[in-house]
């Protein structure tokens, strides 16, 4: 059986390719390539083991007392019981390649002494064949190599002392099948052993590779979760920059957009050192690696001093080392910013990094589209609702308006907020707030007729209960199943009373000009829509000159879980705190007041200030039309009434004075938006009023109805004087007041003033 | 802006009372010149204009009340403006010289009586004439 085995593989080696055995005694240093050193220990041991066995076995065979006598049999099983001894050793030792070579020649001179205490008796052939396979199967074919030869000199040993005849052509033959053997194992085992390390090496790249892709796999996982897509922008752009981060190991990361009216890069999320600094720092394009990149639109990496002698990156200035950015590319083509990472270490990044990075800016580019798609719907979305309130405040003598209308947070729906201002001509002013119940175009429409309803109502009844209960019919009748909150309040700034009415409403709040805060109370009743029959009261106040009337809706006080009472608290201690300028009062209140910060619902806030009337002097700046005139009126007669000029001066004041800015609108280049001015100085013992315009003077013609206005000016003030310029006319009117009595006694005093109310139905 | 004036017409003996209240400046004279003017038939014997709820009047009003005068004169009609002496622009009317030409009284009876007793009827005794009810605005 070993014959045969052995002849085949041995021709099959030796013939046809000689650079292989080249190779295979060249290599020095693979004693333990493609063999592990335990499964080697085990194998000498058990061969130990094994001879010691079969040693035993064919002392039995033949009588060991040959050479020694007497002392033969001890001999032989000490050596015997020595072997199991030692393959037990080397089964549980820390043999190296060479101590286990050494113990198969240790073998091999073990095995010559039993074969010679026996007097080459017995088969120890059979263990010199075990013993070679130990030599040649464990080691490198360089060292096993060597073994053949001792195999076969031990092998031979019994020539020297054994009785039994020998034949040359017998021992030959035994050297040979040992020689055979030998290379047989040798070429074979080494052949499986190169095999199984060529697999190895195989299986160990597959590994890494695998592992690699495993981490890549992971990287884009995390970049590309789709759960992610629920986030808000910011978060999710941070949210992204941390997961970058985490799989490339950088410390720093940051996200630039690009501004395309700047023409730069502007940071808009980053993390780790530094992150602070770089948060909205400004790139200008083409600037460092991110205004590199941006222009090239492919990636680049740098080190250290980077492009240029400058800092690698403008973003993080002299904290960085390496810096890998790529571009945010959507459409394929358009750069919208630029992702970049970096490290305060020398680092390079590999292709795979700079592919996930890649990645997770494509990922990014997509998001902050879709973002910024989002922002789009929304911002139509407001744009409707804007539609549905006043474009603009209008402009009430002796008030400061200012208003506001926060969207909720979730949405592209449209809220059913509304507020308005409706002017009476006579000076006062009507305030509306309200909130439709629910959301989306019905409820926007339903506050689009709300709306108009109200200011039809307004404007024929400017009693806030009769306009409140008007509308409550008209939305019962109309809107069986829609609810809407409504509050209504008519001011007056010439003397701060205050009528108003409210239906489910949340009450006005009014802060003093001594900075106290109180929710009016009175005049409520329930929401529009919810009763088939009236009962709408007002209730009344009278506010001081400098005081706040804000309204509101539940947006700004109301949060789930928090009690109603608690929110008005929190809004009644925020407005003592605010400026007093409404514009900035509606901010701080936005900023400061509402329990989800911006997350909540729709808010809109009208805060109405009452100007404290300056009693040295009043300043108008008008648009050039007619309908400016009666604005005019009723801020000079505000002022006129409080600086205490009698009724009836008042009246030829005003009289005069609109026939100064009638001219003045005439004198305007129309279309545009020209303006006159209107300056009035209190003399103490008089008035004196200025208007001024920025149009050409134009000489009336004789009998014209501006002739007649000239001649009403001269007759209605002591003094009047009209200069032409290059820039405008100028009309100055003056006109003492006694105190007493009229400035100009002898024009007839007989009528009385009726009063400046206007016609109250 | 709510409006600054309103007017109301009413057929009265065979004329037509308008009562404007509030304030006629520039912004509103034309139009309420113009539908004072359409509201008024030629069967009718002129326009009795009752100003005293006006709290305003400017040159433009008062520009307005010459024309319609005017007008109404030519087609042998007449306008009497009604400006009780506590009226606020009374002091106005008087300072524009309006009296010189338009006729003005104290009360809407008295303007009525005048006005028949100036004015032939065009088309019998009795015309018969009517005014819109609804208010207008301006």
């Amino acid at each position: 059986m070993v014959d045969q085995g052995s002849m085949a593989p041995q021709g099959r080696a030796r013939m046809p390719r000689l650079a292989f055995l080249r190779e295979l005694f060249a290599r020095a240093d693979q004693s333990s390539q493609g063999a592990d050193i335990e499964t080697a220990r085990k194998l000498v041991g058990m061969l130990w083991g094994l001879s010691a066995v079969l040693a035993a076995a064919f002392l039995a065979l033949a009588t060991p007392d040959v050479p020694l006598g007497d002392a033969g049999w001890p001999s032989a099983i000490l050596i015997v019981l020595l072997s199991v001894a030692g393959a037990r050793w080397v089964f549980s030792s820390e043999l190296g390649f060479g101590q286990l070579l050494m113990i198969s020649y240790l073998g091999l001179a073990q095995t010559a002494l039993l074969q010679w205490l026996a007097g080459g008796a017995a088969p120890y052939r059979a263990l010199f064949l075990l013993w070679l396979g130990s030599g040649v199967g464990v080691h490198s074919a360089r060292r096993g190599a060597l073994f053949i030869p001792a195999v076969v000199g031990f092998g031979s040993l019994p020539l020297l002392y054994s009785s039994a005849p020998h034949t040359g052509i017998g021992i030959l033959t035994d050297a040979m099948v040992w020689v055979a053997i030998g290379l047989a194992l040798l070429f074979l085992i080494e052949r499986v052993r190169m095999q199984r390390a060529a697999m190895m090496s195989i299986e160990r790249d597959a590994r890494e590779r695998a592992e690699e892709a495993v981490k890549k796999v992971r990287g884009l996982e995390a970049v590309a979760d789709a759960a992610l897509a629920h986030l808000p922008f910011d978060e999710l752009l941070s949210e992204l920059l941390a997961r970058v981060s985490r799989v490339l190991e950088v410390e720093q990361a940051a996200i630039l957009l690009h501004d395309e009216e700047r023409e730069c890069l502007t940071v808009r999320a980053a993390r780790g050192p530094g992150a602070e600094l770089a948060r909205s720092k400004r790139v200008p394009m083409g600037a460092g690696i991110a205004g590199q990149v941006a222009i090239e639109r492919r990636p680049v990496f740098a080190e250290s001093e980077g492009v240029a002698g400058a800092p690698p990156s403008v973003v993080w200035e002299n904290r960085v080392r390496s810096v890998l950015a790529v571009p945010l590319l959507v459409e394929g083509a358009r750069v919208i910013g630029v992702l970049q990472v970096g490290t305060s270490e020398g680092r390079s990044f590999s292709e795979d990094d700079t592919q996930l990075l890649q990645l997770a800016a494509d990922r990014l580019a997509v998001a902050i589209d879709r973002a910024r798609l989002n922002e789009q719907a929304h911002h139509i979305a407001a744009t409707l609702q804007r539609s549905l309130l006043p474009s603009s405040n209008p402009e009430v003598p002796g008030l400061e308006l200012a208003t506001r209308y926060q969207p909720g947070a979730d949405g592209t729906q449209v809220g059913g907020d509304l507020y308005d201002i409706v002017p009476y001509s006579d000076g006062r002013v009507g305030l509306a707030i309200g909130d439709v119940v629910g959301r989306g175009i019905e409820a926007a429409s339903l506050m689009g007729q709300i709306r108009n309803s109200l200011r039809a109502y307004a404007m024929e009844d400017d009693r806030p209960e009769q306009v409140v209960e008007r509308l409550n019919l008209l939305m019962h009748h109309w809107q069986q199943d829609r609810i809407a909150t409504l509050s209504y309040l008519v001011l007056d700034p010439r003397n701060g009373h205050v009528t108003f009415a409210t239906a489910g409403h949340l009450p006005p709040l009014v802060l003093g000009p001594d900075g106290s805060a109180s929710y009016l109370e009175g005049g409520e009743f329930v929401p529009l829509g919810v009763l088939p029959f009236g009962g709408y009261t007002a209730g009344e106040a009278v506010i001081k000159p400098g005081s706040t009337v804000l309204l509101y809706t539940d947006g700004l006080v109301e949060e789930r879980g928090m009690s109603i009472d608690d929110g008005l608290d929190r809004l009644r201690d925020a407005i003592q705190r605010a400026p007093t300028d409404p514009d900035a009062m509606c901010d701080f209140l936005l900023a400061e007041v509402p329990p989800n910060g911006a997350a909540g619902d729709d808010v809109a806030i009208l805060a109405t200030r009452l100007v404290p009337v300056d009693l040295t002097r009043l300043d108008l700046k008008l648009p050039a039309e007619p309908e400016s005139l009666a604005l005019m009126r009723r801020a000079l007669e505000r002022w006129l009434g409080t600086i205490g000029v009698p009724e009836d001066i008042a009246y030829e004041l005003k009289v005069a004075c609109g026939e100064a800015c009638m001219n003045a609108v005439e004198h305007a280049y129309p279309p545009g938006d020209a303006t006159f001015e209107v300056h009035a100085v209190n003399l103490g013992t008089g008035v004196e009023i200025v208007v001024r315009d920025f149009g050409f003077w134009r000489p009336p013609r004789a009998g014209s109805d501006r002739g007649r206005g000239l001649e009403l000016m001269k007759r209605l003030t002591d003094s009047m004087k009209v200069v032409p310029g290059s820039e405008g006319t100028t009309v100055h009117l003056a006109k003492a007041v006694r105190k007493d009595g009229y400035a100009r006694p002898d024009v007839e005093r007989r009528h009385q003033v009726a009063g400046l109310e206007a016609p109250r139905r | 802006m709510s409006p600054l004036a309103r007017m109301e017409m009413r057929t009265e003996g065979g004329a037509i009372v308008a009562v404007v209240a509030g304030e006629v400046d520039i912004s509103n004279a034309a139009d309420l010149g113009s539908a004072l003017e359409g509201a008024v038939p030629q069967r009718a014997l002129g326009l009795v204009l009752d100003l005293s709820e006006a709290t305003y009047i400017d040159s433009a009003g008062i520009h307005l009340l010459f024309r319609l005068g005017g007008r109404l004169t030519r087609r042998r009609q007449q306008l009497r403006v009604v400006v009780p002496d506590g009226a606020p622009i009374r002091k106005i009317v008087t300072l524009a010289g309006l009296g010189w030409t338009v006729p003005h009284d104290r009360t809407v009876p008295e303007a009525l009586t005048n006005l028949r007793a100036e004015v032939t009827p065009q088309l019998g005794e009795e015309a018969w004439v009517s005014a819109p009810d609804s208010p207008y605005y301006f």
